[in-house]
């Protein structure tokens, strides 16, 4: 068994972004691809009481941004000359979508970042990457 | 750059996996492997006592070193195996920290008997405490 596929997802926190550098060092010592995912959380947007257009504008904005911060990270890995491919997907829960998507596409392993967005504290672990951890199938590597 | 492996192995299936995942790393990055087995014990006034499942492992563990180190030899990978008493996953961490590894590979479950039903006790612990990379190997 090689790590071929290594999923890496991304939430555009600091800690997503040292992650995504860590999975750039040990996918250029494996030869491996890189898969980026964002997640988007389409459950709890919080618009649905103003408008129902008003989660589409801000669906919009959301998936604006993320590609903005694709872009960056896009030019991080050609100067590293690492093939990496970036995903963005729309789900109501997070985990589920992230370990589905593992399994669907053949992950063998998964760089994640101890805590995100979510999480009010750096030192617990965040509930996303707690819940990747017990539900993944493949080896999950947690960035401090 | 990844140097030094500690993989926490206690002879369970889960734990060989996880040794065979890391000699996959090591592999890689010319990184030598430390194996630390960790035999259950708490603390009295006359130091340190093995509880009775420690004293099964530790007679487990006998076995299990040398299957442990002649997989690592025949991928070319520097083992080392280091015997510890202590609460398990305040040993595992707290001698990662002390001796600078890079990444502690552990087991998804282990040995562990009580209704650890999704994540090892151990693993969690490790997981939740530590302040280097850790890995999970289902």
């Amino acid at each position: 068994m090689t790590f071929k596929n290594i999923l890496v997802p991304y939430d555009g926190s600091a800690h997503s972004n040292r992650t995504f550098n860590k999975a750039l060092e040990i996918a250029k010592q494996h030869n491996s691809n890189l898969k980026v995912v964002a997640c988007l959380d389409i459950a709890n947007l919080g618009g649905w009481y103003i408008d129902k257009r008003t989660n589409n504008d801000i669906m919009k904005k959301a998936k604006n941004l993320t590609e903005k911060l694709f872009s960056k990270l896009d030019n991080a890995a050609k100067k590293k000359s690492i093939p990496v491919d970036f995903k963005i997907i729309e789900s109501k829960n997070t985990v589920n979508a992230l370990t589905s998507f593992a399994k669907s596409k053949n992950i063998d392993l998964i760089i994640i970042g101890s805590s995100g967005r979510g999480g009010f504290d750096k030192v617990l672990l965040g509930s996303v990457s707690n819940g990747v951890m017990q539900k993944a199938k493949c080896p999950v590597l947690i960035i401090k | 750059m990844i140097k030094n492996i500690l993989v926490a192995l206690d002879g369970s299936k889960n734990s060989i996996r996880a040794l065979s995942n890391a000699i996959q790393f090591a592999k890689q990055t010319d990184a030598s492997i430390t194996g630390l087995f960790v035999i259950q014990s708490f603390p009295t006034e006359m130091g340190l006592v093995r509880t009775m499942v420690g004293k099964a492992l530790s007679k487990h563990y006998k076995r299990f070193i040398p299957i442990a180190k002649t997989m690592c030899t025949k991928k070319g990978v520097e083992f080392l195996d280091v015997v510890e008493n202590g609460e398990e996953g305040k040993t595992i961490v707290s001698f990662a920290h002390k001796h600078n590894f890079d990444l502690i590979v552990i087991g998804s479950r282990g040995m562990g008997t009580l209704g650890k039903l999704f994540l090892g006790s151990t693993s969690n612990y490790v997981v939740n405490s530590s302040k280097i990379p850790v890995m999970i190997v289902k």
